[in-house]
């Protein structure tokens, strides 16, 4: 059988993304507004005009568009020719043409940084193969540029793309040495600590940062969830909201802040002072904001906050929670697929994604392919890799199924994979036609899950049981129907999906 | 007033009380630089040759046709003490034998009583065939060797310059000038010294913003005037051996490489909180100035030179700019100027040999 975590606790953890997207998301703006009192003055491009009227050459052109590039004088006639003559010049180099086409709004090059890849194509081996390039030119990147924190950083990220922990965390470790009050070095450093269990890191850096802890929204947001998500005492949460009543300036800047609070509040059961803080946060809020509001509206269906997602086009998460719980499901297949090349190695898009298409739509080559796109990230994941097996063996593809089975690494596994993969080697010896071994394994999968006191496993492997023996022996059928219908309903998605599959069959 | 009343305008044809004479007037920019100047070509015959050499005389006349709103007090004493600056930042010059520097070689002053204005006050210069714009190119024979030569000549002329404690503050192309193949720097009018009455003397930075070093640009400034202006000239130097070799300022591919959230016109904090942006910038910049250095002249050791030069003299923070080992060694080595340009004029020295050799 196959398992999913959806419903887990979720915390306002800041996002891991390259620094070209987390800049356009304004994530890394200045939260000083201090005034900058230098007015400079260019005071010379009426003298390279005029050089460039009376001896106009390429190197005149390229001086003076240079001036207009750097003092935003790009309506000035002359610069504008200078461009057109860089641009159509026989001599001047690609670079030089580029850069004048981008003057005149000839953009030959149509550069675009960020690479807009299908989730499909994500999982091709030529998506595998240029990462593993943009590693091998950041090595030999920073092999020159050793003090470059980003570089590291994104070193850092493509290697948790491809699920090399060790080497990632020493990105990310030398980054933060490197730029250690850096906004986008601590919260990528958080962030990825957090991802690998490793959140003493995490608290290490944050501690270490105890002036940005005081003025700095998006840090101080980030220590409140570490601590919230460990249970620690959140010892700066009084700071955090001195810092939210007197802020008057983006509220862009305290949006996580103010969620990260009411996730505190929500959790110690202050609905109502978690409401205010959420409204507060979703005043000008980042996508990771709105995921947890709608993570938080899941939580608590009477906490009831609204979120109005009209310009918010880029926001997979929160989309895809709130097309969740508005059962949208084709909606949330589309988006997780984004939220996952959005952010990739996050295991939650795989295995939201994976439920809805092999729950709902019985489509187990996408739930498949959601779980093996996982895989990239998390190689040898127990959970996804049994998730893979489970939908092998829904279509008689045992022999698949049981290859997939057999790479996992139980001394990895935590008890609840074990016990799904056990159902689903019962699953397998079904449709093998080996039903007594398939019932022994179900009866210990079902067991195991009354004995650990979890309801929702419990249900999901009697379901299966069920399910097999009535395909089975079909004489037996109303047998089972009885007892599946005395499970409640509403408890998960794959539970509903799975009664009402079999309650169907009946017909 | 009538340019036939003005002496700075009537001064063809005629002999100087200094041995020059005046041959033709040469056409002048109303900007800034050229609005209060009148330009003439003049020679005097010196021992067996004919040297031909390049007047600037000062029109007074000029003041009284400025546009309304301007205070014509504070511009007379301005351009006057420009005047002033420049004459005897030169004689500054010539006593200290900076050889590399366009300097005036003379100044005197020129009365012709029929005029409503009689006195012309000028400087004579050594008349340069053109500055290196003219002489530069990026395709085909690009003269590598005559490049590396220039720029050698340059970073001579700026550590003379820093010798005698006078930072340029506007290196830049069109001020710099090539005399019978030779390169001299040009210009010394927004230069500063506090050991003479600059008139920028007050300002942190008197050059052209568009080449200034990041510094400049988001308001941060060294309040020691020497650590200030000789960091501002490296910038403007490394910015130079870049156009030279790309067409490009180093300022222009530094900002195309910042995100423009971290831009200066963006960016409401400090210059320390924005530095990782800008060292990640300067990395990616150095990186184009690479490939361009490689497809111009090759991947060999004048690129892999030129390189390394560029990176230490556009560092964007003014504390890590300079040689590695100037900026390393116990300030009282180097004078206590951790900007000494001996190491950098050798660097350009041995630049030029390679390029020489490899042209070869």
């Amino acid at each position: 059988m196959a398992v999913f975590t959806v419903n887990k606790d979720r915390n306002v953890i800041p996002n891991f993304r390259n620094l070209t997207k987390t800049t356009q998301l304004g994530e890394l703006d200045s939260v000083n507004q201090c005034s900058v009192s230098l007015i400079p003055s260019f005071h010379d491009i009426q003298s390279l005009a005029s050089d460039w009227k009376k001896t106009p050459s390429l190197v005149i052109a390229l001086d003076l568009m240079n001036h207009a590039i750097l003092s935003d004088n790009k309506s000035l006639t002359e610069a504008i020719e200078a461009a057109n003559y860089v641009f159509s010049h026989p001599d001047s180099t690609q670079r030089q043409k580029d850069f004048a086409g981008k003057f005149i709004g000839k953009d030959i090059l149509n550069e675009n940084h960020n690479y807009n890849v299908s989730f499909q194509d994500f999982l091709t081996d030529e998506n595998r193969q240029r990462i593993r390039h943009k590693i091998k030119d950041l090595k030999s990147f920073v092999m020159i540029y050793i003090r470059n924190p980003f570089a590291y950083v994104e070193l850092a990220r493509l290697y948790s793309i491809v699920g090399n922990k060790k080497q990632a965390i020493r990105s990310i470790t030398t980054a933060a040495h490197l730029a250690p009050h850096n906004r986008y070095v601590i919260r990528s450093l958080i962030r990825l600590a957090v991802h690998y269990h490793e959140e003493d890191l995490a608290l290490f850096c944050l501690r270490q940062n105890q002036y940005l802890l005081k003025k700095d929204p998006w840090i101080l947001a980030s220590d409140i969830a570490v601590t919230t998500s460990l249970s620690l005492p959140a010892t700066n949460v009084k700071k955090g909201i001195q810092l939210l009543e007197s802020w008057n300036d983006n509220m862009f800047h305290i949006s996580e802040l103010a969620s990260a609070i009411a996730t505190l509040e929500l959790m110690n059961g202050s609905r109502k002072r978690s409401r205010g803080f959420f409204k507060k946060a979703i005043e000008n809020p980042n996508d990771n904001t709105l995921a947890q509001v709608e993570w938080a509206n899941s939580k608590d269906s009477l906490l009831n906050i609204d979120v109005n997602y009209e310009d918010l086009n880029t926001f997979y998460e929160a989309k895809a929670r709130d097309s969740y719980l508005a059962k949208k499901w084709q909606d949330v297949i589309e988006l997780t697929q984004k939220w996952f090349v959005d952010q990739p190695f996050s295991k939650t898009p795989v295995l939201i994604g994976a439920d809805v298409a092999g729950s709902v739509y019985q489509d187990y080559d996408t739930a498949s392919m959601f779980c093996k796109a996982g895989l990239i990230s998390h190689p040898n994941d127990p959970l996804l890799l049994n998730n893979i097996a489970y939908y092998h063996a829904l279509k008689n593809q045992t022999k698949e199924a049981l290859e997939y089975l057999d790479s996992i690494n139980f001394a990895n596994a935590d008890q609840i994979t074990q016990l799904c993969a056990k159902a689903t080697r019962g699953l397998i010896h079904f449709r093998n036609n080996q039903f007594q071994q398939g019932r022994v394994l179900y009866q210990e999968a079902i067991e195991a899950a009354y004995s650990n006191n979890n309801e929702y496993l419990y249900f999901v492997a009697y379901l299966n049981y069920a399910r097999e023996e009535i395909i089975a022996n079909p004489a037996q059928r109303q047998t089972f129907i009885e007892q599946v219908e005395k499970i409640p309903g509403g408890l998960s998605l794959d539970i509903d999906c799975l009664k009402a599959s079999i309650i169907g069959n009946r017909d | 007033m009538n340019d036939a009343l003005n002496a700075a305008h009537n001064l063809t044809g005629i002999v100087l009380k200094s041995g020059w004479e005046v041959l033709e007037k040469i056409p002048t920019d109303n900007t800034t630089g050229g609005y209060f100047s009148v330009c003439y070509k003049v020679k005097k015959q010196d021992k067996e040759k004919v040297r031909v050499c390049f007047l600037k005389a000062f029109d007074y006349i000029k003041f009284f046709s400025l546009p309304g709103g301007e205070n014509i007090a504070d511009r007379m004493a301005e351009v006057t003490n420009a005047f002033v600056y420049e004459r005897d930042i030169s004689k500054v010059c010539k006593d200290n034998h900076v050889s590399k520097i366009l300097a005036a070689n003379e100044a005197d002053i020129e009365i012709l009583p029929e005029y409503v204005i009689p006195q012309v006050p000028y400087l004579i210069f050594d008349l340069a065939s053109c500055d290196v714009r003219q002489k530069i190119a990026y395709t085909g024979e690009c003269n590598i060797a005559w490049k590396c030569k220039s720029l050698h000549s340059v970073a001579v002329g700026l550590k003379q310059l820093h010798y005698i404690m006078v930072s340029h503050q506007d290196l830049k192309p069109s001020n710099v000038l090539v005399l019978d193949d030779d390169t001299l720097i040009g210009d010394l009018g927004r230069s500063q010294s506090p050991l003479h009455k600059s008139p920028f003397n007050d300002q942190e930075y008197s050059g052209d913003y568009t080449y200034a070093p990041p510094e400049i640009m988001y308001g941060s400034y060294n309040k020691d005037w020497k650590l200030r202006a000789f960091a501002i000239d490296l910038y403007l130097l490394g910015s130079l051996a870049v156009f030279y070799f790309t067409g490009f300022r180093f300022s222009t591919l530094l900002y195309d490489n910042i995100p423009d959230n971290f831009h200066w016109r963006n960016w409401h904090d400090s210059f320390d909180s924005v530095k990782d942006y800008l060292l990640n910038g300067f990395s990616v910049a150095l990186q184009i100035v690479k490939e361009e250095l490689t497809r111009s002249i090759g991947d060999n050791i004048v690129t892999k030179d030129l390189l390394d030069i560029v990176s230490y003299l556009c560092y964007p923070f003014p504390e890590m700019r300079g040689h590695p080992k100037t900026n390393l060694v116990k300030q009282s080595v180097t004078n206590g100027n951790p900007y000494d340009l001996e190491r950098v004029v050798s660097a350009f020295d041995l630049l030029q040999f390679r390029a020489r050799f490899l042209s070869r």
